[in-house]
C-alpha cells in the first residue's frame, strides 16, 4: 500500500468511534494518518478537525484499500489500520483530545448488540439480562410498567419505560427514555 | 443515578423480537420529542438522539448524517 509508514506506530488507544458530523483533534489525526496514507495525499496540508462528507470518502477508500469493512466510519479496526501512519505531531494531536469523561456508552456492557431502525428513538436488540447504563449524572423522572410515553397511540406491546434527566455535561437538562 | 449506572435491562432474547428503544423525551411529559412516529419514521429527535450515541462510541445501524446531537425541545 502507498503511503508514508511510522515504524514503530505509536501506541494509540481508540478514543471514540469517529463519524460525519463529529470535531475535534482526534478527527483531525486520523484525518492526517490517512493522507499520510495516500488517501488522498494532496489533503496533507489545512487539514481541518470536521469529518466532512468527503472525509468519509476518503476513509471508505482507505478501508476499501486495506480489505477493511467499508462504512466510512473510523472505528476499532480502521484506526488500527491507520496507526502506522501516525506521526509525532497526528499522535500529538489524537492525544490532546479529551473524550467527555461525564457521559457513557449506555450500551457498553450489551453483550450480542444489535442495531435495529431509527425512528423517534433508536431500536436495539441484545443478549436477554443485557444491561442499559445511564449516559451520565442523573435522575430518574418518571418509571412505568406501561409504555405511557406513547399514548395516544399506546401498544399492548410495551411492557415499561423510564425516564431520566441528565443533571450535568453540555446535555444537562435534557431527558432521555428507554422503553421496551 | 451516576454515569455508568444501570437503568435498565433487556428482557428478552432477539429471538422474541422484542427490543429496547432510547431517545430524547419533553421534559416533564410522556411525548417523544418530535413528531411521532406511527410508522416507523425517523424524526429529527431520532437522528438527533443516534448522534449523540455515535458520539459516545456506540455504533447505530443507521446513519443520521450531520446535525446537532442535542434534544430538539432544548434548541
Amino acid at each position: 500500500m502507498a503511503g508514508t509508514v511510522t515504524n514503530p506506530p505509536p501506541q494509540l488507544v481508540l478514543k471514540r468511534q469517529i463519524s460525519q458530523g463529529m470535531e475535534g483533534a482526534d478527527v483531525r489525526a486520523c484525518k492526517r494518518a490517512a493522507a499520510r496514507a495516500g488517501f488522498p495525499p494532496e489533503l496533507l496540508a489545512g487539514i481541518t478537525a470536521t469529518y466532512t462528507a468527503d472525509d468519509v470518502k476518503h476513509i471508505r477508500d482507505f478501508q476499501l484499500a486495506n480489505h477493511l469493512h467499508v462504512d466510512g466510519v473510523i472505528g476499532g479496526d480502521t484506526f488500527a489500520a491507520l496507526l502506522p501512519h501516525f506521526d509525532a505531531l497526528g499522535a500529538m494531536w489524537y492525544e490532546s483530545f479529551e473524550t467527555p469523561t461525564t457521559y457513557v456508552n449506555p450500551f457498553r456492557d450489551a453483550q450480542q448488540l444489535t442495531l435495529m431502525r431509527t425512528d423517534q428513538g433508536v431500536d436495539f436488540f441484545a443478549k436477554k439480562g443485557s444491561s442499559i447504563l445511564a449516559i451520565g449524572k442523573a435522575k430518574i423522572t418518571r418509571a412505568t410498567t406501561k409504555s405511557g410515553w406513547c399514548a395516544p397511540d399506546p401498544s399492548p406491546d410495551a411492557h415499561g419505560c423510564i425516564q431520566y434527566q441528565l443533571l450535568d455535561g453540555d446535555h444537562a437538562g435534557e431527558e432521555i427514555y428507554v422503553a421496551e | 443515578m451516576q454515569a455508568g449506572q444501570v437503568v435498565a435491562n433487556f428482557l428478552r432474547d432477539p429471538s422474541s423480537g422484542v427490543g429496547l428503544e432510547t431517545g430524547y423525551i419533553k421534559v416533564n411529559t410522556f411525548e417523544p420529542c418530535g413528531k411521532l412516529a406511527h410508522g416507523g419514521e425517523t424524526t429529527e429527535a431520532g437522528k438527533a438522539f443516534a448522534r449523540f450515541l455515535r458520539s459516545l462510541g456506540c455504533p447505530t445501524r443507521d446513519d443520521p448524517g450531520p446535525g446537532t446531537t442535542h434534544s430538539p425541545s432544548h434548541l
